[in-house]
């Protein structure tokens, strides 16, 4: 087989690339397959994760996603495979769900959080407790527009056990 | 010298250590990506004064800027297992608190804000657990954690997010290797979402026998069940290598006998040694030594000699810069001095 660049020498290298789904084969000698920067790249888990967001976001390209927190575009984060800021997420969350899902498996954490052992169970029933409160006197007050935003919370805070 | 390696924990023939790594970031500042000056600055101040101010720990720990610490220091503490390299890449605005003990380690502005690290000799995961969470939440009391419901704790690389949680355990495995049993091994771990990598050398060639597993992903299963998993894998290994040793025993008695001795003899002869041989000629007398076929009276701490003959650990203990070759002899001689001791009470 041929080198598919120089058809001159002989093809040492094959490598198969996803694109929106299709498969393209290459075959190239071994010197073309040094000029492929590609190929030459330095394996590095930044390389391989920006290639990554590459084969994932092809598809799309028209918008352009930016964190307005720290400034960082989803361009710049497909180069360094980093977030700016705790904020990224948010602004690239539609784009890099998939990705997530794909390097973990998994969409959703479990686990611990932030102030857990304060025991956030006991936190978030102190705070019923205290929404509640503040309904009662609402109602006795009869200011129903305040109950009835109260009572919205309440149910948001008890949904969350559920 | 080494001090967290100081063959505590079970299983210790062949487990050489656990670690547990929380990755941490603050809501209130930007990544160290983005990071300038005098965010680092403040980023450090605020985390190390936490750990100044805290009645336990307060006492234990010191604090550093990378940038003041002399190179060959920064080196020998990458060689220890301490810091890593990307925290020196970033010394500019990086930084790191160090327990007395060097088992816990925080670095500050390495890829994540904070990098909590818990380091035990032998398998023990659990503790290492136990221990991180306690910093873990000493800090979480103060500092305002990047943390998503989804997603979990925000960490700057998308494959640390979740748990932001890695569990490893560095193994000693001469049997799986001399019996060709390793690769296959490896293959079906893999599989388990368990990584393997070897621990000195490059790539996949791995010197010294040794190799450190832990969790492939950090997001969807809660600490504890990653932390079991790996702790379940190793004691899997773990077995598997003590039936190879046994097999080698029974198969090769004469050739291992021979192996291990004669790996003895050189280095309790040489005048000269890489740092590579000596780390392959010393598993294999570690190996002559769990086997019985090989004395250790003297009780003689190998998974610390594995550090101490690493080159910045040579030069620091020197008190100098030294050539390659100037290593070279001085690590014949510490190497021929720890065994000697050795042989003389024997």
């Amino acid at each position: 087989m041929l080198c598919d660049k120089c058809h001159k020498n002989k093809a040492t290298i094959h490598f198969t690339k996803i694109v929106n789904g299709k498969k393209i084969e290459m075959h190239l000698c071994k010197d073309c397959a040094r000029d492929n920067s590609n190929i030459n790249a330095e394996f590095s888990m930044e390389n391989f994760l920006s290639d990554m967001f590459g084969e994932f976001t092809l598809k799309e390209s028209n918008t352009e996603y930016k964190c307005s927190n720290c400034g960082m575009t989803y361009q710049q984060f497909k180069r360094y495979g980093k977030f700016g800021c705790s904020e990224c997420i948010d602004a690239f969350e539609e784009k890099i769900e998939p990705l997530i899902q794909n390097i973990h498996g998994h969409r959703r954490h479990k686990g611990k959080a932030p102030g857990e052992h304060i025991d956030s169970s006991e936190k978030e029933m102190t705070e019923v407790k205290k929404l509640r409160q503040e309904l009662k006197e609402a109602v006795e007050v009869e200011n129903y527009e305040k109950a009835a935003e109260l009572r919205d919370q309440i149910k948001t805070l008890e949904g969350k056990e559920e | 010298m080494t001090k967290w390696i100081d063959n505590s924990g079970t299983e210790k023939d062949i487990v050489v250590s656990s670690r547990i790594r929380y990755a941490r970031n603050l809501r209130n500042h930007k990544f160290p990506i983005l990071l300038d000056k005098n965010g680092s600055d403040e980023i450090y101040k605020e985390i190390s004064e936490i750990v100044k101010n805290n009645d336990i720990y307060g006492k234990n720990f010191a604090r550093f800027k990378t940038s003041d610490i002399p190179d060959l220091e920064k080196n020998m503490l990458i060689e220890r297992h301490i810091i890593s390299p990307a925290l020196i890449k970033n010394q500019d605005i990086s930084g790191f608190i160090l327990s007395n003990d060097e088992k816990i380690s925080i670095m500050i502005n390495e890829e994540d804000h904070l990098r909590l690290q818990v380091l035990s000799s032998g398998l023990n995961l659990k503790e290492c657990l136990e221990k991180a969470d306690e910093i873990d939440e000493i800090l979480d009391e103060k500092l305002k954690y990047a943390f998503n419901k989804q997603f979990g704790y925000i960490t700057a690389c998308p494959t640390n997010l979740g748990t932001g949680m890695r569990a490893s355990s560095m193994l000693h495995l001469p049997g799986l290797v001399l019996s060709g049993r390793l690769g296959k091994l490896l293959n079906t771990i893999s599989k388990f979402g368990i990584s393997v990598r070897g621990v000195y050398g490059e790539g996949s060639k791995s010197l010294g026998n040794l190799f450190q597993i832990s969790n492939q992903t950090t997001l969807g299963n809660d600490e504890k069940t990653i932390v079991d998993k790996v702790e379940k894998t190793a004691i899997q290994i773990v077995n598997r290598e003590k039936e190879a040793r046994t097999y080698l025993m029974d198969e090769n008695n004469i050739e291992i006998d021979d192996k291990t001795h004669r790996a003895y003899g050189i280095l309790t002869n040489t005048k000269i040694i890489s740092t590579d041989e000596a780390v392959k000629l010393l598993s294999l007398v570690m190996l002559g030594v769990d086997l019985g076929l090989i004395e250790n009276k003297k009780k003689i701490n190998f998974n610390k000699l594995f550090v101490e003959i690493q080159p910045m650990n040579i030069q620091f203990e020197a008190r100098e810069e030294l050539n390659e070759r100037e290593r070279d002899i001085k690590r014949a001689e510490i190497i021929k001095n720890t065994l000697k001791r050795e042989s003389e009470k024997s």
